[in-house]
């Protein structure tokens, strides 16, 4: 399976919960990452290009939107690297797929109850 | 008979002569050439050096440029709250923040090329890693977010770190 965040989501993926804007870090975790993780097969991966348009991501979109799969317990930090792969044809997303792998493995799994920020901000 | 075996050793003493003149000839020529050789060899070699620290020294100031840039706009950034009044100029500062790392990162992964020592790379890198968590983690392009001294401090820190490592590449 495949996922293009510029295409698919944003071309300026920014901030980290829904009132931050229109493509926070949240929004693209609940709307397009999870649901897109569910409906892998079970060895199946997910493969997500991280350029081809987008200009550059924030660590804390990358915290909640990668991260958050893990801190909300959706999937262990093992399993969530197992089952992404990256593609991008400018050498200097290595560097975003470095701080991903990064941020994933520190995520404590389950260490924060989900409640969307769209109720309470 | 006499006279005849006289004239062969003459003539071979001459010959002898002649090879002995020409082959100190040609040895002395072959070691013009080698020295030559080994004259061009070590001048291009230390221009290939000199050119790959020259290479360095120039990257480590561009990159010291870009480190500056970077800390001046983040440091003013998180030092003051997101107010809707200076949201224009708010959206800018998170912009050029997002750029200067990512050209940080190019121009790290370009100064790799020179062949400058490991350690100031592995450094740089740490760098990146570390800046770009703290830059832009937190908060960054946040409505709500308030101003925040340890972050600000926090940034400027790591660039003053990298500058400091980048300044003894440009110079030595």
């Amino acid at each position: 399976m495949e996922l293009n965040i510029g295409a698919d989501f944003s071309l300026d993926p920014a901030g980290r919960y829904y009132a931050d804007g229109p493509a926070s870090g949240e929004q693209f975790r609940e709307l397009v990452l999870k649901p897109l993780l569910e409906k892998l097969g079970k060895s199946e991966k997910l493969l997500i290009t991280l350029d081809d348009g987008v200009e550059s991501y924030g660590s804390s979109f990358i915290s909640e939107g990668f991260g958050g799969i893990v801190k909300y317990g959706y999937m262990s930090s093992e399993e969530l690297l197992s089952r992404l792969e990256f593609i991008y044809s400018d050498e200097d997303y290595e560097f975003f797929e470095g701080r991903i792998r990064e941020i994933v493995s520190e995520a404590k799994f389950g260490s924060k109850e989900y409640l969307s920020s769209k109720a309470d901000r | 008979m006499m006279s005849e075996n006289h004239e062969v050793v003459t003539a071979l003493n001459e010959i002898r002569d002649v090879l002995a003149n020409q082959s100190s000839l040609e040895g002395a020529l072959l070691v013009a050439i080698l020295g030559a050789f080994a004259g061009a060899c070590s001048a291009y070699f230390f221009s290939v050096l000199a050119s790959r620290k020259q290479r360095s020294a120039d990257g480590a100031r561009l990159l010291i440029g870009l480190v500056e840039g970077l800390e001046e706009t983040a440091v003013a950034y998180w030092l003051s709250d997101n107010e809707p009044a200076t949201n224009t100029t708010v959206r800018l500062q998170e912009f050029q923040i997002k750029s200067h790392l990512k050209l940080t990162v190019k121009y790290v992964r370009l100064l790799k090329l020179t062949k400058v020592d490991k350690d100031v790379i592995s450094h740089l890198d740490l760098f990146c890693s570390r800046v770009f968590r703290v830059a832009t983690g937190g908060d960054f392009e946040s409505g709500d977010r308030k101003a925040s001294v340890r972050i600000a401090g926090q940034v400027s820190k790591l660039c003053i770190e990298a500058k400091a490592v980048l300044i003894e590449v440009a110079l030595f």
